[in-house]
């Protein structure tokens, strides 16, 4: 198609492009053709107007008609063209006839709207010309048929976007609200910090969460918004459930019933009260820039990206030095910068063009003029504007800042100087602010004096003192931070000392207070102090250290001397003159030496002036000191010799220490170490004695081992020995056979009775029976009838034995052993000349002695100092085992007891056994258990004898267990026995769990008489100690 | 001894006792035989040893077993054990020269009935025998004393 027929063809139908064409005659009609396709316009040929409207229907760019056709189809034409979109009026070319004033046709024209009538016969020219006209107002009518379809499309995409708002509004963190459709009733929201919430409907909501000058506007928007069902949309102030005022944007739509009425309002209600706060500082700060504008002179630049020009209006250029006509480049703008800032600039201007940001533009820069060559600070900035995703302009301002850059670097470099100072200071520096809280604090502070209280900026400066100082000193510092605050009056302290609180620590500080303006307009405290803990530790140091200088020399037992070259003293300290009591006058000089003991006075004020005139380097003498109350205390005086810087000497330097109590220690130390020397050889001859009586000892223990042996063969041997005699005395046998068997009768008696001594010899004297007692008058008339049997022909028993009841403590058959062998002795030793044994006693509170005397021969010393050890023995060995006595001292020994033998040669012997008196046995004997009753319900008939036997031994009363009262301890080998009260009677169950019951102990089916014994004594122990 | 108790397992007073002597010493059970049989015991016989105890009593039904702590072979405690179990009515008085706590208690928790030292002799021993079958626990005066005194 030839260029620009028509503007915006494009996608247009075919049909649409077309000129219908209705000639006045069929030749016309060919020669308009032939005109039209030559011009490259398509036509389409009609006969009938009606035929012209149908094609008109589907689609055609212009109508050609001659006159005379309008007019017979005008009506036909008209109702056609009242179908077309309202977008369309069809051009209408009408051929005329030539000269004719048609009322019809004007009719028709008027009725067809868009008519051009062109007069036959027509110029080629004009035809095509008023053609192409038509061609062109139909394609501006397409246009415009375009933009209503993309309006049309845009409304909907509009609706989705309103409908998917609705829904993000009430998923928003907006308030959503619901009113009554006159807003008279308000539903129950969530105030969101906003309004106040309400769980129920309430119609006071305007006065309750509106604020009070705003409730007209909010009224008239109301009334204005229900009139014309529309939108709510306000920006208003509402009363915060803090007390304080917000603002809110509120919107909220009409729910229409179907009926067109509105239902309830529905809507949403944003805070922007920041946002307002921000637009009044902006609209503040605008309003400044606007003024600032105005004084200081902005320069405008732009930069058009379409066509890459730049333009800067003559301020701007005025900074760079170029003309008015000079052409700007980018590549000029970055020359003029100083090289520093050519890489930051470039990088505000790239990201002031990112499609992705804001497109906003921001640099500060300096630039050195080519003109004057001056460098000047420029603040430039702008902003991008983009046009579908593409920057097309950069608009924006410079501004000379160079004034004030230099302020704020003077500003800067006054700041770091006075920070060097406060950080620098040798004084600590905070602030505190109005809110009480540390505003500022310079570095020393804060790893100084406040080094334990983090974090430290910002924190409540009550909460930090208390970190620091014990809390009355903390309250105090408080008091007076708060006073200076409040009423401005500064204070100063300079004797600050007290102990931290964070640390163990005494610290001291001078510090000042001062009121301040903080930067927010408020007040605050300034606090300057100065660290005087180290001085004050320092004079502290000192203090103590003069104070134990002065406790040492007045307390030392040191007294301190000086002496001249000539060996008189020139200098005795306090304590000299303390000791002695001597004056100064008295004591300088030589006059020291009147206080020495006459009997040291020369030999050591020789020993001294020896020394002096050596010059040697130290001495040292031991004298006697009188003290001040007379007394001479042993002194030892040491002396130094003193030189001058050039090495002259001076004399002496020296002390003397009173030494008499190390003298005295010294003496006591000797007389000690002679004690110790007599004493060590006393015990060594103890010793000697003890290793004696050890290796007595060791041949007893031996001898026990042995004898244990011995006595269990003894048993073996002794028994068939003695049923066969038995058997033979009962025969009958001759007389003198009788009196063999008798005779052996006789030895094997002895040899049982020896045998059973034998064994006591055994026995562990650690295991002495210390609960067994004898009562002696009813041993002796047991025990007489054996005794006087052992004694030989001549030989008489007398008994002597006290006749009153006497308990001693010794088990019977010892007591019995040890007197046999006692008796059997004394017949022994007057076998040959007769005499008389007597067996005695006496009974004092304490002891008993019992008493073997024989009127025989006596024993030499020797003898009697040997007769007690083993197999010693004065008989010849056929009757004499050597024991018998040795026995004796064993079971006296074991019982407690002692043995003393008096006697001398022709005087006879007496052997005395004291023993401890016993008490005699209780009931109970030595258990306790005495008046405790036991029952015994077990059907094993040795069982029950063997419980029965411990029972006994403990001294229990064995009573029937259906008896009138409970017994104390039961016995049973079935827990079904335990039914039925038993109170607080303990058991002893054979065979069964105890199943936890307290007071029952289980023991085994088959106990041993221990372990019967343990479980009786351990419940019958329950309330006291048994053994 | 409380005998109103007395149950099947008493032995008659009126009736002589039987007794089966365990002694490896032939000498000392021979002379215990002569000794019991002049006391008007019967005697059942002797064991060398405890291998049969149960058995030979089983067999000839003694009412008291005498027997020795320290022979060679079966453990006469096990034996003891044995013996209670099979024939509960016998009743076993031990005759020991060993005179000591701890086998005491054991012959005791093994189920023997008495304990007599052989030092106190065949007539101690008689009597322990008299008094275990009148359902007493029978020791010889050694053996009390040993025994309180933990020896």
């Amino acid at each position: 198609m030839p260029e620009g027929v028509m503007a915006n063809a494009v996608g247009l139908d075919e049909c649409e492009q077309r000129v219908l064409l209705l000639p006045p005659t069929a030749r016309d009609g060919e020669a308009i053709g032939v005109l039209l396709s030559d011009a490259g316009i398509s036509y389409v040929p009609c006969e009938t107007m009606t035929q012209a409207c149908g094609q008109i229907a589907r689609g055609a760019a212009v109508l050609m008609c001659s006159e005379e056709s309008l007019a017979i189809g005008a009506e036909h034409l008209a109702a056609c063209l009242q179908s077309q979109p309202f977008w369309s009026d069809l051009p209408i070319i009408v051929l005329a006839r030539t000269g004719v004033e048609s009322p019809t046709l004007a009719a028709a024209v008027a009725r067809a709207g868009n008519v051009t009538v062109v007069e036959r016969p027509v110029r080629i020219g004009t035809l095509l010309s008023v053609v192409r006209a038509a061609l062109r107002a139909r394609g501006r009518q397409y246009e415009v048929r375009a933009h209503m379809a993309e309006r049309a499309a845009a409304e909907a995409a509009l609706q989705r976007s309103e409908a998917r708002y609705r829904a993000l509004a009430t998923a928003s963190s907006e308030v959503a609200y619901s009113l009554s459709p006159d807003w008279a009733v308000l539903q129950p929201l969530d105030g969101r910090g906003l309004v106040a919430s309400n769980t129920e409907p309430i119609s006071d909501w305007l006065t309750k969460n509106i604020y009070p000058a705003d409730i007209p506007v909010v009224m008239a928007a109301i009334a204005k918004v229900i009139a014309e069902k529309s939108l709510f949309q306000l920006e208003h102030r509402v009363n915060r459930p803090d007390g304080s005022v917000g603002w809110t944007f509120s919107r909220a739509v009409p729910i229409l019933d179907e009926h067109g009425e509105i239902a309830e309002w529905f809507g949403s209600a944003a805070d922007i009260t920041d946002r307002k706060r921000a637009e009044v500082a902006l609209a503040v700060s605008e309003q400044r820039l606007r003024q600032a504008k105005e004084a200081s002179g902005l320069g405008i630049h732009e930069y058009d990206v379409a066509n890459g020009t730049i333009h800067w209006d003559e301020r701007v250029r005025s900074l760079w030095g170029v003309g008015p006509d000079e052409v700007i480049t980018f590549e000029l703008f970055m020359s003029g910068l100083h090289p520093d800032d050519r890489a930051p600039t470039q990088a505000a201007v790239e990201r002031a063009f990112d499609p992705s940001g804001e497109g906003a533009y921001a640099a500060e820069y300096r630039v050195t003029s080519r003109v004057d060559g001056r460098t000047r600070w420029v603040a430039a900035s702008g902003q991008v504007t983009f046009i579908a995703g593409k920057a097309v302009r950069l608009i924006g301002t410079t501004q000379d800042i160079t004034a004030r850059k230099r302020a704020e670097e003077d500003l800067r470099a006054s700041e770091e100087r006075f920070r060097r100072l406060v950080e620098g200071a040798p004084f600590g520096m905070y602030i505190v602010d109005s809110d009480f809280r540390i505003a500022h604090m310079n570095t020393r502070s804060q790893e100084g004096a406040f080094v334990n209280v983090r974090p430290l900026i910002g924190r409540s400066f009550e909460e930090a003192v208390r970190i620091l100082w014990p809390e009355p000193v903390a309250q105090s510092l408080i008091r007076e931070f708060r006073h200076t605050l409040t009423t401005g009056e500064p204070y100063y302290s300079s004797n600050f000392v007290n102990t931290r609180a964070d640390k163990d620590q005494v610290e001291g500080y001078e510090w000042e207070l001062q009121q301040i303006d903080m930067p927010d307009g408020r007040k605050g405290v300034i606090c300057y102090y100065y660290d005087s803990s180290d001085l004050r530790r320092v004079e502290a140091a000192l203090r103590a250290s003069e104070e134990q200088f002065r406790t040492f020399t007045d307390t030392a037992p040191a007294m301190l001397w000086v002496t001249d070259t000539e060996g008189m003293c020139t200098f005795l300290s306090r304590g000299w003159y303390e000791f002695t009591g001597q004056t100064e006058a008295e004591a300088l000089g030589t006059g020291w030496t009147t206080a020495t003991h006459p009997e040291d006075r020369e030999r050591s004020g020789r020993e001294f002036l020896a020394a002096n005139k050596s010059r040697a380097s130290h001495f040292a003498i031991e004298y006697r000191l009188r003290r001040a109350d007379g007394q001479y205390r042993w002194a030892m005086d040491i002396g130094r010799a003193r030189f001058a810087s050039d090495g002259r000497f001076l004399g002496y330097v020296g002390n003397v220490i009173d030494i008499d109590e190390q003298k005295r220690a010294a003496d006591e130390l000797a007389r000690h170490r002679e004690n110790l020397q007599a004493l060590v050889h006393e015990r060594t001859l103890q010793l000697e004695q003890s290793h004696r009586q050890l290796r007595l000892s060791e041949r007893m223990a031996a001898l026990g081992t042995l004898s244990a042996g011995l006595g269990h063969d003894m048993g073996n041997l002794l028994v068939p020995i003695r049923v066969r005699l038995d058997s033979l005395a009962r025969a009958e046998l001759p007389e003198t056979l009788k009196q063999d068997v008798a005779a052996i009768q006789t030895s094997a008696e002895y040899l049982r009775k020896l045998s059973g001594g034998l064994r006591q010899l055994a026995l562990d004297p650690s295991r002495s029976a210390a609960n067994d007692v004898t009562e002696l008058r009813a041993w002796w008339d047991e025990a007489e009838a054996i005794l006087r049997t052992t004694l030989p022909r001549g030989v008489t028993l007398c008994s002597r034995v006290a006749r009153e009841e006497c308990w001693i403590r010794l088990a019977r058959p010892a007591l019995t052993q040890a007197v046999f062998n006692l008796v059997q002795n004394a017949g022994d030793a007057m076998r040959e000349s007769g005499g008389v044994v007597s067996v005695w006693s006496e009974c004092s509170k304490e002891a008993v002695r019992l008493g073997v005397t024989d009127n025989g021969p006596g024993m030499t010393p020797d003898v009697k100092a040997r007769c007690i050890e083993p197999f010693f023995t004065t008989k010849t060995r056929g009757i004499s085992t050597g024991m018998g006595l040795t026995l004796v001292y064993g079971i006296v020994a074991e019982a407690g007891g002692n043995v003393e033998i008096d006697t001398e040669p022709g005087n006879g012997t007496t052997f005395i056994l004291t023993f401890r008196r016993g008490a005699p046995p209780s009931k109970a004997g030595a258990m306790g258990h005495n008046g405790k009753t036991a029952a015994i319900e077990v059907r094993d008939a040795r069982l029950r004898a063997l419980v029965t036997a411990e029972l006994r031994s403990l001294a229990f009363d064995v009573i029937p267990r259906h008896g009138q009262a409970l017994p104390d301890l039961l016995v049973v080998d079935d827990a079904a026995r335990l039914n039925g009260d038993i109170g607080q009677t303990g058991v002893v169950l054979l065979g069964t769990s105890a199943g936890g019951r307290s007071g029952v102990v289980a023991i085994g089916a088959r106990p041993s008489p221990k372990v019967i014994r343990d479980a009786i004594t351990k419940l019958a122990g329950r309330g006291e100690e048994v053994r | 001894m409380n005998t109103s108790n007395a149950t099947a397992d008493t032995v008659h007073p009126a009736r002589p006792i039987s007794v089966l002597c365990v002694d490896d010493n032939r000498h000392l059970a021979e002379a215990l035989r002569i000794a019991f049989e002049h006391a008007g015991f019967v005697w059942r016989g002797w064991l060398p040893g405890a291998e049969v105890l149960a058995a030979t009593v089983r067999k000839e039904g003694p009412a008291v077993v005498i027997l020795d702590i320290d022979m060679p072979g079966r453990s006469p405690f096990d034996a003891l054990e044995e013996l209670v179990e099979v024939c509960p009515d016998c009743r076993a008085v031990v005759f020991s020269g060993h005179v000591r706590h701890d086998l005491i208690d054991r012959a005791f928790a093994a189920g023997a009935w008495g304990y007599v030292s052989k030092s106190d002799g065949e007539v101690a021993l008689m009597q322990a025998v008299r008094e275990v079958c009148r359902n007493e626990i029978a020791t010889s005066p050694e053996v009390r004393y040993a025994y309180e005194k933990g020896a």
